[in-house]
């Protein structure tokens, strides 16, 4: 009897039939646009007209261009910035929740899930309320007497962009680092302590190979949505503080909009992030082999 | 006396809001097996996390081969731990978990290599070293999990509740292996348990643990055979549990009321005044059964018969309607039928005075 309950489909082919919904949907939305994008950055546009064709023009302009290299620096360097403050902190802080405040961190849980009711684009505001010339850290510090001047790099600037998207993307990165860390009883760092070894050590060849899988889901969180973002530099970012998307973004709209040039970006940047994320997790795996 | 290996010195306890231990003292001999036993909650498993080092005591010392090691960390005390659950790194090899402490004290490679053959056969899984722990059975994992804590031949090996994961057949195989290792290695083995047969067949000494103190300890015969409480008789092996009343003395002998039944008992202590109350704990092997008529003994009638293939549990309830179990073997029972009218009695130095209320 059991057996014919835990067999609803003849052997083989069910995990195929249960796939179907999933996988449907998926290339409906997702890989039906990106084989369609791709497409399109072999093209070329006239205007606003589209002209079908098979031309690598678009690549090659990117791969030259010394404005589109210098943003695309820059989107890495700010990319790696924020996942430089975002995953330690989130690590951090999922630790400390799993670990140290126990059922409590189920609380905390929830305050942090509580924080991305709030918009994105109101908790980007309240960045520049929190960073701007007259914004809050800026008055603290003067009413404290510690600066006599508002600090200007604390708005419109890399750092502005820097910090807004790690106070952004925080939330984020700890969700599957804390999740990970649920999975991992106590006793493993404590057989750990037991045969020797100091808490560095501890965490570094038992506690981050194991949640080497949420490591890499808050770094992919905090690494990609921080280089494909626009929207955060062009509201706390000054001049000089465009990221790639942001160019990205003009192709596709208004007047001087390229939608094959745009399509083409978008996959080189696909393609640079991918390859840094990888290079990082290889570089992560490496040094925590014990 | 030499030094204990381990020495344990009014070890005190509390968490918030309970005390988990309550003034502890024992000493262990190096090389000495020694059971903590209990029920859940009775404080045994916080005492081995404190000689582990992973909780601090509220008041007390830890002696290790006669060194102060209380408020030492984990890392830094000759003990390793059995975890209940293996605690096997799940992304390193059985090699690499045996190697784990090894290489943390920077032995060489061939030193080390050595070091975890060794380890291997001595848990008999030697062509096992590649495995990861998730293609091991539970028996298995657990092997490897002493493996690697002897690996760094610890002064005190530390097992808390190793076996209860496994499944009946296993778990007494293991029983033995574990004790043969033991006794291999002469290595002094504080081991957790709620299980008082495992207690008994593998230590040295039992410490029976009750509301965060030690009640009794002794070797496993002592307390099986003199309990010191009603709690600690009823908690090793099954027992018969008579509550009666201190009615008089005669010639050295108290005489015990249970129910309305009289019996003597050799007066070995000294504060037994009449009108006491005590439990005698009789085990139900050490109980014999008469069909003789006028035969001595307390009357019975049998109300209960068990069939349990090596012997057979008989139930038989006195005048006071309290049943007394005996365990008999199958052709002393033969023609013994429900309502069958008996006469109990039983060796006297079996049977054991205890104090404290009835259950």
């Amino acid at each position: 009897m059991a057996s014919s309950l835990a067999k609803p489909f003849r052997r083989g082919t069910s995990p195929r039939v249960a796939l179907l919904p999933a996988g449907g949907f998926y290339a409906l939305v997702f890989a039906l646009p990106v084989v369609a994008l791709l497409v399109l950055s072999f093209w070329t546009a006239n205007g606003f007209k589209l002209i079908p064709g098979f031309t690598l023009d678009n690549y090659v302009k990117i791969l030259t261009s010394p404005l589109y290299r210098a943003l695309m620096l820059r989107t890495i360097g700010v990319a790696f910035a924020t996942t430089a403050i975002v995953v330690p902190v989130a690590f951090a802080l999922a630790y400390c929740m799993r670990f140290v405040f126990e059922r409590r961190g189920q609380m905390i849980l929830q305050i942090i899930l509580l924080s991305l009711f709030s918009g994105y684009l109101v908790r980007i505001y309240a960045w520049r309320t929190i960073l701007g010339k007259q914004g809050l850290l800026n008055s603290t510090l003067q009413w404290l007497g510690l600066i006599d001047q508002p600090l200007e790099f604390l708005i419109y600037s890399n750092t502005a962009v820097v910090i807004t998207l790690s106070g952004l993307l925080l939330p984020l990165a700890v969700l599957p680092l804390y999740s990970a860390m649920l999975n991992v009883p106590r006793d493993f760092l404590e057989a750990a302590r037991d045969l020797g070894a100091g808490k560095a050590y501890c965490l570094r060849t038992v506690l981050v190979p194991m949640v080497m899988p949420g490591l890499r889901t808050a770094f992919a969180f905090a690494f990609l949505l921080s280089a494909g973002d626009f929207v955060t530099p062009s509201l706390v970012g000054g001049t000089q503080s465009l990221l790639i998307g942001n160019v990205i973004a003009d192709q596709f709209r208004g007047i001087g909009s390229n939608w094959p040039l745009g399509a083409a970006m978008a996959f080189v940047v696909v393609a640079v992030m991918l390859c840094s994320f990888l290079a990082v997790v290889a570089l992560i795996g490496r040094a925590t082999r014990w | 006396m030499t030094t204990p290996e381990v020495e344990i010195t009014a070890l005190h306890k509390r968490f918030s809001t309970q005390t988990a231990l309550d003034r502890v003292d024992l000493d262990i001999a190096a090389g000495e097996f020694v059971s903590l036993l209990g029920p859940s909650g009775c404080g045994k498993s916080t005492l081995l996390r404190i000689i582990a080092g992973f909780e601090q005591p509220t008041s007390g010392t830890v002696r290790i081969h006669g060194e102060d090691v209380t408020g030492r960390p984990p890392d830094k005390r000759p003990t390793n731990l059995v975890f209940q659950r293996g605690a096997l790194f799940p992304h390193m090899s059985v090699r690499e978990n045996i190697g784990y402490g090894l290489k943390l004290r920077r032995w060489d490679q061939s030193r080390m290599r050595a070091r975890i053959d060794e380890m291997l056969a001595l848990v008999r899984l030697d062509s096992m070293g590649e495995r990861l722990p998730s293609q091991l059975s539970g028996g298995q994992a657990q092997r490897v999990a002493l493996a690697r804590a002897l690996a760094c031949d610890p002064r005190v090996l530390l097992l808390d509740e190793p076996l209860s994961a496994l499944d009946l057949k296993l778990r007494e195989q293991m029983q033995l292996e574990l004790r043969a290792i033991q006794r291999r290695l002469s290595a002094t083995f504080i081991f957790v348990t709620h299980d008082q047969t495992e207690a008994l067949v593998m230590s040295d000494r039992i410490a029976i643990m009750n509301g965060g103190r030690i009640v009794q300890q002794g070797t496993p015969r002592e307390i099986y055979r003199r309990p010191n409480s009603v709690f600690v008789s009823d908690f090793i092996g099954a027992t018969n549990l008579l509550s009666g009343e201190v009615v008089g003395m005669e010639g050295g002998r108290l005489i015990l009321a249970i129910g309305e039944a009289r019996i003597t008992v050799p007066a070995d202590r000294a504060s037994y005044g009449t009108g006491r109350r005590f439990a005698l704990s009789v085990r139900p092997e050490t109980v014999r059964l008469d069909r003789a008529p006028g035969a001595a003994g307390l009357a019975a009638t049998v109300a209960e018969i068990v069939y349990l293939g090596s012997s057979v549990r008989v139930g038989a309830r006195l005048g006071g309607g309290q049943l007394i179990w005996a365990d008999l073997r199958d052709e002393e029972t033969e023609g013994l039928d429900i309502g069958t009218l008996v006469a109990l009695s039983w060796n006297e130095a079996a049977a054991a005075l205890v104090e404290g209320n009835e259950r």
